[in-house]
């Protein structure tokens, strides 16, 4: 563990050097720019890649499935909805409110799917089906958003459901922060549970897990922790999926091990992928969800052909 | 000495739609309970009813030592009663060392490390299984029995006084089922008390001292095994083919005839 954790902080290090360094001046002072862009967008990379990979994590142990992501409870399809809704009706929110609701969509959504769950009294395979029931019916409305904007504001919703890190000022590293804070926090205080759920709800129950309530607390962990991050960054996919599972390869799946590898992973993969994002067809910007899918596509065939663990 | 008793204790599904009813016993520590009966006859569901499980249901009266199990805490519960599920799921990811140390959850904090003390029982419960080759292997890449063997020594890890087993000789040769049902004997003899379900009783040796049938979800006799196994056509009528159980010597395990009725 410890040369897999000192190998995240070299990169993570070296990220955060190269991400300073990387990208256009202008005509601004490169103090201002370093400050007021380059060092909160570092910051939001960090802080938003290390709740979505802590709460891929996490639903990965509770949902029993090594697919899961925070996607799966609906989070994606429910921040599309009311972020799309606000895009088309033109509403001018503020910024903070904007992201709220998304962040709002996307707890709702969890709610939903947990509601539909049979409020988790059902196995992690009711919660898995009701999350997939709340995506499609999220995404099926999110197409009906768009085919009734117009094209500059279908253009807009199609942007923000690819993410986007670009910052001038640290008001969304700011919103993101509570939540990651009340999302972290439980769940780093709960992985011999999370260890204890490998094993299977009855046996988690016969140790003393009270296994609807730890479910619950931890669902909503993660829904929290997803639910800012795509508030604050928009729906950017995979980083729940291939933090995890790779940390697993690395370091074995002891959650005392594995959350807060996959934080730093997850900050690390962000990190390293904004960078991408900017350098490859610089100076213009590729959307790091479209970077991220590139990558998840490839470690989606990696799952088939090795035997995922969880 | 431990005490568990079952008075009139039903479970199911359901509220009012018991899959188990009727069941009264007790038993001393000591002891190893042998659960038969047909499929579905709800030998599983006694087990879950007894540990309260979310989504179980049950009447009727399971105390240790004079106390309602059901009105533990979980906490209280999970040092005194361990149990083993038919088929639990295989943590992957983690050695059967890191399987067996997740026994030690009930005696510490959920975030805490290992000690010494919770490693040096762990090994020894891999030891008692005859394990202690699997320590440092990935469960997902050992067999169904020795994935068995690791799930039986976490439970022994957990140091309860009372153990319940659903099929635990599922999925074990031979050798490692008799190995597996001494063991539960020797526990036994250390004054724990062992309840294990079971559809292979001739694999079990001479290990068990009493015996509850079920049929259809009703309790239709608990004794020595003597008086169950002996007792004119019962078992022929539950399982509802002719089928006869013997001694293979007079101290000797038992051996099942199914099909004959001489």
């Amino acid at each position: 563990m410890k040369r897999t954790f000192l190998f995240l902080i070299v990169l993570a290090g070296t990220g955060i050097a190269v991400s300073l360094a990387t990208g256009p001046l202008g005509s601004s002072a490169p103090e201002q720019v370093i400050l007021y862009l380059r060092l909160p967008r570092i910051l939001l990379a960090i802080t938003a890649g290390a709740s979505l990979a802590v709460s891929g994590c996490v639903l990965q142990a509770v949902l029993r499935n090594p697919l899961a992501t925070p996607y799966t409870l609906g989070i994606s399809a429910g921040a599309g909805v009311t972020a799309g809704f606000i895009i088309l009706s033109g509403i001018h929110l503020p910024i903070f409110l904007v992201y709220l609701s998304g962040t709002a969509g996307a707890l709702a959504a969890s709610t939903l799917t947990w509601f539909l769950a049979g409020r988790g009294q059902r196995d992690h395979s009711g919660l898995i089906l009701a999350g997939v029931t709340v995506n499609l019916l999220g995404a099926s409305v999110l197409l009906l958003i768009e085919y009734m904007s117009p094209a500059s504001r279908l253009v807009e919703i199609i942007r923000w459901m690819m993410g986007d890190l670009a910052v001038a000022g640290y008001r969304r590293v700011l919103f993101l922060l509570p939540f990651l804070v009340a999302g972290m926090v439980p769940a780093l205080l709960k992985t011999g549970t999370l260890n204890q759920f490998l094993t299977g709800t009855e046996i988690a129950e016969s140790r003393g897990v009270n296994t609807v309530r730890e479910r619950f607390l931890l669902l909503i962990a993660a829904a929290v922790l997803a639910g800012g991050a795509v508030g604050a960054v928009g729906p950017i996919g995979f980083v729940g999926l291939i933090v995890p599972h790779t940390m697993r390869r690395l370091a074995g799946g002891d959650y005392r091990r594995l959350l807060p590898l996959s934080a730093l992973g997850g900050a690390v993969l962000m990190l390293w992928a904004d960078i991408f994002s900017r350098v490859v067809i610089s100076p213009a910007e590729l959307p790091i969800g479209v970077i991220l899918s590139l990558l998840g596509g490839p470690f989606f065939l990696y799952l088939l052909i090795k035997k995922p663990r969880l | 000495m431990s005490e568990l008793i079952l008075k009139d204790f039903s479970a199911g599904y359901s509220p009012g739609k018991a899959a188990v009813s009727g069941v009264s016993m007790k038993i001393a520590g000591g002891s190893v309970t042998a659960v038969i009966g047909p499929n579905g006859s709800g030998k599983s569901t006694l087990l879950k009813g007894i540990l309260s499980f979310p989504g179980v249901h049950s009447t009727g009266h399971a105390t240790l030592d004079s106390l309602d199990i059901q009105s533990m805490n979980r906490g209280e519960r999970a040092g005194r009663v361990a149990y083993l599920p038919q088929s639990p799921p295989v943590p992957a990811g983690l050695t059967a060392i890191e399987t067996v140390l997740l026994g030690r959850f009930p005696h510490r904090s959920a975030w805490s490390s290992d000690s010494p003390e919770d490693v040096g029982i762990a090994l020894n419960a891999l030891e008692m299984v005859g394990a202690t080759h699997l320590a440092d292997k990935f469960t997902d890449e050992i067999s169904g029995g020795e994935n068995r063997l690791v799930n039986l020594a976490a439970v022994l890890s957990q140091r309860t006084e009372v153990i319940l087993l659903d099929e635990p000789g599922s999925s074990l040769d031979y050798g490692h089922a008799a190995q597996l049902w001494e063991l539960l004997s020797d526990l036994a003899a250390r004054g724990m008390i062992i309840l294990a379900t079971t559809h292979r009783i001739e694999m079990s040796g001479n290990a068990f001292d009493r015996v509850l049938l079920l049929s259809e979800g009703k309790s239709v006799a608990f004794g020595e095994p003597e008086d169950v196994f002996l007792s004119g056509d019962l078992l022929s009528r539950v399982y509802k083919t002719p089928i006869k159980v013997r001694r293979s010597s007079p101290d000797g395990g038992w051996i099942v005839f199914p099909g004959d009725s001489n």
